[in-house]
Order: structure tokens, then sequence, then C-alpha cells
């Protein structure tokens, strides 16, 4: 199928709406971005979601757009809460999967003669890997959906991390409407001993220095300064989202017959958000989000832990705050005004996230005054950034923006051009020390696989959907 | 497309972001079995597995396509659920909506499997399962 874009301006591209479309396609691009989308099918399903019942506004990519399935990566949709749907394949498998990022008050150089000791260390007390789980404990049952229920909350009360954290944390660490009831049996199972644990794939663990402000202030009331060491982590719902979406793929299936939708691709089934099959999939997705919250909890708990062991430090001496911690695979309820009207949507962010203005009552109170703190993590051998959330997202992408750099080069691809290089060797003559379970991994993973983030960054601040207030870069990676 | 070839009876698939599976064979019960073994390749690459262990799988959908991504993803969840490295799959078709199946394998070893890349799901992104006039094509994309 090839699809008729538009140039709208530098770094935006209009879809028409044509055949069984009900809305135009919006993607932010820069040129060279959208010469390269040609080529893959990101674009084509862009259109595909402009089908789906109910949608508002254009159907949209950000500039990290690439081929998913069902919903491009990237895309972000609204849905009208009387007309529209929702939809699994739009949140994806990895339910909640999003990025934290913690501040220190150590510095780079500080920390460098005990780097590898640090990067050991994490490797060793964060589970990571395919199929990681704990071996220090398995959730009972009833256990697990306290954590279903509760989210980073019931991490806390178990004495990983503190109550300040979940002040820092999107929807503050817990998505209302979470019901156990509406999980499977299976889908427990797999969660039981996973909690805490990074996984595989694109996951990690950073440790990164602070490299460049682009905002003194943002900055400042981000607690970020030049020099900096700070601590991502990516990860999200593991095996338990996983499951969640596959059992729920299947009622969507049997729900788009029973309700009548025509769907372009069966990945994209969906549910009218007025039926029992969508109430009772976005009761089980807040389930899968509050585990990914705890997750990452619990991972924070894990990191300040090996810092004050291998540092010999305490907390006091370490700082290792919360700064924010966002999701990027979601659909959720918010109002927005369209067309001068305020309406209730549910938004979907599959590859994307919120990014709400200066003043939105959503943002901590602390940083109320610069916008929503924007996690956007790069490749292991560039850097990544810290946006913070606009006005300009908030009128144009229902609050949404980028999520991350972006595949460029499939899985094979990467392969074919890491024969022949050391890229974990590279990267430590760099300064830059890879821990990981398999070489397979790093491989497929390497930083040329993935777009330049700063590219990314570049076109979201050129369109107004983030503002750029801080530069990361990575000193030591620890992936699945 | 480009298209890498593991095998005789399977093709794993280029994507950007993550991966596909094709196969082709002469019977339904074939196909079935090249797929999980083209899944089983994604996961542990050409990892040798003994026939140790066995799993019992009955797996009903509502249409054809549906039983092939859910068949997948029993593989999936039993692969993660026992740390199993599948050998050999014997697969039952009942009808186009149901299969009865045994997976048997080993418990994956540090020192004689290697971990390719973990599979979230089985997706039905252009899922499609036909009959041809050589025999059988299926084809899925993976979530990894």
């Amino acid at each position: 199928m090839t699809v008729k874009v538009q140039q709208i301006d530098q770094c935006r591209w209009r879809i028409p709406r044509e055949g069984a479309m009900r809305t135009d396609g919006l993607v932010f691009a820069s040129s060279k971005m959208m010469e390269d989308l040609r080529h893959d099918q990101a674009l084509e399903q862009v259109c595909n979601v402009a089908t789906l019942p109910g949608i508002v506004g254009p159907s949209m990519a950000m500039p990290d757009i690439h081929w998913g399935y069902g919903f491009p990566i990237g895309g972000v949709a609204a849905f009208d809460a009387d007309e529209g749907v929702v939809s699994p394949g739009g949140v994806g498998y990895d339910i909640n999967c999003g990025v934290r990022l913690l501040r220190s008050n150590l510095t780079a150089e500080e920390i460098r003669p005990n780097l590898g000791r640090l990067a050991d260390a994490l490797f060793l007390n964060i589970p990571s890997g395919v199929g990681s789980h704990r071996s220090d404990f398995k959730l009972s049952i009833n256990e697990e959906k306290r954590v279903l229920l509760k989210g980073a909350a019931w991490a806390v009360q178990q004495g990983y991390g503190d109550a300040a954290d979940l002040e820092c944390i999107e929807e503050q660490g817990v998505i209302a409407g979470a019901d156990p009831e509406m999980v499977s049996e299976r889908a427990i199972e797999r969660g039981r001993a996973q909690l805490g644990t990074l996984g595989s794939g694109n996951h990690f663990l950073e440790i990164q220095q602070v490299e460049a402000i682009y905002d003194e202030e943002a900055a400042g009331v981000l607690g970020l300064h030049s020099g900096q060491v700070t601590v991502s982590i990516h990860t999200g719902s593991r095996g338990f989202g996983y499951q969640v979406c596959d059992d729920y793929l299947k009622v969507m299936l049997k729900a788009a017959r029973k309700y009548g939708i025509t769907l372009p691709d069966r990945q994209l089934c969906c549910a009218p958000l007025q039926s029992d099959e969508a109430r009772d999939y976005m009761s089980a997705m807040a389930c899968a989000a509050n585990f990914a919250f705890a997750n990452r909890q619990m991972i924070t708990a894990g990191v300040r832990e090996t810092f004050e062991r291998v540092l010999g430090k305490g907390p006091a001496a370490l700082r290792l705050g919360v700064i924010y911690d966002v999701c990027h695979n979601i659909a959720k309820w918010e109002d927005h005004t369209v067309n001068g009207k305020l309406r209730r949507l549910c938004v979907h962010r599959k590859g994307a996230t919120r990014a709400f203005p200066p003043g939105h009552a959503e943002i901590p109170a602390i940083y109320r005054k610069i916008g929503q703190p924007v996690l956007i993590p790069g490749d292991m051998g560039r850097y990544s950034y810290v946006l913070t959330g606009t006005a300009g997202a908030y009128e144009e992408t229902f609050g949404s923006t980028c999520h991350g750099a972006g595949r460029v080069m499939s899985r094979h691809a990467a392969k074919k051009a890491a024969r022949g290089q050391d890229i974990i060797g590279d990267l430590a003559a760099r300064g830059i020390l890879v821990r990981a379970a398999g070489r397979a991994t790093v491989v497929e993973e390497m930083p040329a696989a993935y777009k330049d983030v700063a590219d990314v960054v570049e076109v979201v601040q050129q369109a107004g959907i983030g503002h750029m207030v801080a530069r990361l870069k990575p000193m030591a990676v620890i992936k699945g | 497309m480009l298209a890498v070839t593991i095998g005789n009876s399977f093709l794993l698939l280029e994507h950007t972001a993550d991966m596909g599976i094709e196969a082709r064979a002469g019977s339904y019960k074939g196909l079935l079995e090249a797929m999980a073994q083209g899944l089983t390749a994604m996961i542990y690459g050409d990892s040798p597995a003994a026939a140790v262990v066995t799993a019992k799988i009955l797996v009903r959908a509502e249409d054809p396509v549906e039983l092939l991504v859910s068949w997948l993803n029993e593989v999936v969840y039993w692969c993660e659920k026992d740390n199993l490295v599948p050998a050999v799959f014997q697969v039952e078709p009942i009808s186009d909506v149901e299969l009865r199946a045994v997976l048997s394998g080993e418990a994956f070893d540090m020192k004689r499997h290697v971990v390719e890349r973990q599979v979230k799901s089985v997706t039905y992104h252009q899922a499609c399962l036909e009959k041809t006039p050589d025999g059988w094509y299926a084809r899925v994309y993976v979530d990894l």
C-alpha cells in the first residue's frame, strides 16, 4: 500500500483521510526520517488506526515512529468516551513499560574508580535477562493481588523505598480501577516471581552523568546539574503484562465481531469503551500498570542498596531520589479540550509519553511551574534526554510526545553490521561499561540499530511538543 | 522482504523492531510443528536440546488463525514457566480450531544453551494461515 503524505512544515506531515479512514494521520518527523519511513509499514499502521470507531483528532505518530504490530510504535490515538473503543494492541504487551530516573548526590568523577564494581554489583543484585525471576521471594497469590491494587505504594509499604518516591511517579504509582478478578490465573502465575526484575530486550538499567543542561531553571527544579550521576530504569510489567494483553486480545477479537467493527489488522481488535469487554480490559490493564510501577519501585530499592554497599555511603550521602517515572505503553482516561469543548477521552500511547504542560493539576506540585518531566532514553552508546511537557503538546497531541530513539535497523541487520566488531570492548574504550546476560542482546541492541535520539528530540523541540532540559551520557549499562 | 533461512521448514522474517516466522509444510500438522520450531530457533538459536520432560497442551480458538497464534503463545508460556528448551513438538490437530500437542524438551542449562532473544508474545499482526497448491503456509510476527 502506498501512503499519500503531505508536508505541512519542517516537522509535520499529514496523511489525508481516504478509504476507510475516519480521520487524517499526523506524523511528526524530519524530511530524512520521512524518507526512511516510506520503506517500512509504519505509515500504513497510522492509517489503520485512523479507521477505528470514535477516534478524536488525527491518528498521530511521534518522531520515533517505526513499524510495530497493529499500532505503529510512537503512535498516539484518542477515542471518545461514548463512541470510541479501547484496543489492547494500542497499549502493547508490555503494559506500562516505562522509564524512571533517579538523581544522586554523586559526581561522575567521584564514582569512576568504583564504576566496574558498581556495574558488577547491579548486574548481580537486579535479576535481568530472559525469564529473569527473583530467587529471594515469590509472591503469594493474595500478596500479588495487593500489588495489582496498590502499585508502587505496595512496594513502599514492604520497605522498598520511601513514601516521598510516590509523589514523583505518573499517577503516583497507581492507576485507579484495577480489579484482580479481571486477570487470569496464568497472568498471576507469570507475575509471582518476576516482580523486581528487569527482563531482556531493550530494557536496561543505566548509570549516567549529566552531560549538558539546556534549561538551567528547569534543571534546578528537577535537581539536576552538570557532572552529576543519575540512574535510569527502563522496564515494565514483565510476563504478567504480556499475559494480560494476550488474554484480552482474544476477548477483543470476539468483541470486534460482536459489535461489527471492521479491522484492517487483527492486532487492532477492540471493543466500544462503554462495553463490558472494554471495562474488564481497562481493569486488567490497570492491574498490569500497577505491577509495572511496583516493579520499577523494587528495582529502585535494589539500586539504592547496591550503591550504599559498594560505595560505603548511607542514603543521606547518596540522596538517590526519584526525579520522575513515566509510562510509555498505556491507555488512560483524560479530559482534553477539543474544538473548544472539554471531552472525556481514552488516550492510547503506544511507545509515546505523556507530556503535560506547566500548571497542570496532575503534575507533582514541585514540578508544576516547569511542566511534567519527560524521560527519553537513547541507545546505550550515545545519550538520553530529560524534557518537560508543553502547552503545545497539550493542544496538539493530547499531551503526548516521543518515548525514545526508535529502531532503524532490524535485528538481523544489526547482527550483520556487528560482525567482526567488539561492541562491549568498543563501548568500554569510550568509558561505557556494559554488563549483559548474553552477547546476542548487546548485538541486537547496538547503538547503530537505533536512530540518533538527538534527531528525535530536535523534532519534538521544533514542533513544540517537548522542551529540552538536559542530556545524560551513559557510564555503565546493565542489559538483560 | 529479506528472510533468514534456519533449517528447511521455516524462515525468520525481518521487521524493524521485532521479527516474524514463516513456514511451509506438506500437512497442517507439519505446519504447526514447523512454526513452533521457528519460534524455538528465534528464542534459543540452534541450541541442542534433548526430550527429557514433556508438557501436554490443549488449545482451543475461535478460528484457524487464532488457533495458530494461541498455539505458539502456549509454547512461549511453557518455555518461560518451566525454563524449557523445546526439542520435539508433536501436534495432533482435532479440528481447524482445536489441537492437542506434546512439547518435549529439557531445562535451560547455561553451559549448553544460548538465549538469543526474549519473545514477549506472538501477535496477530499480519498473521495468516492458508492452504496452498503444495500444502500449507503460515506467517506470524512476534513482539520482542
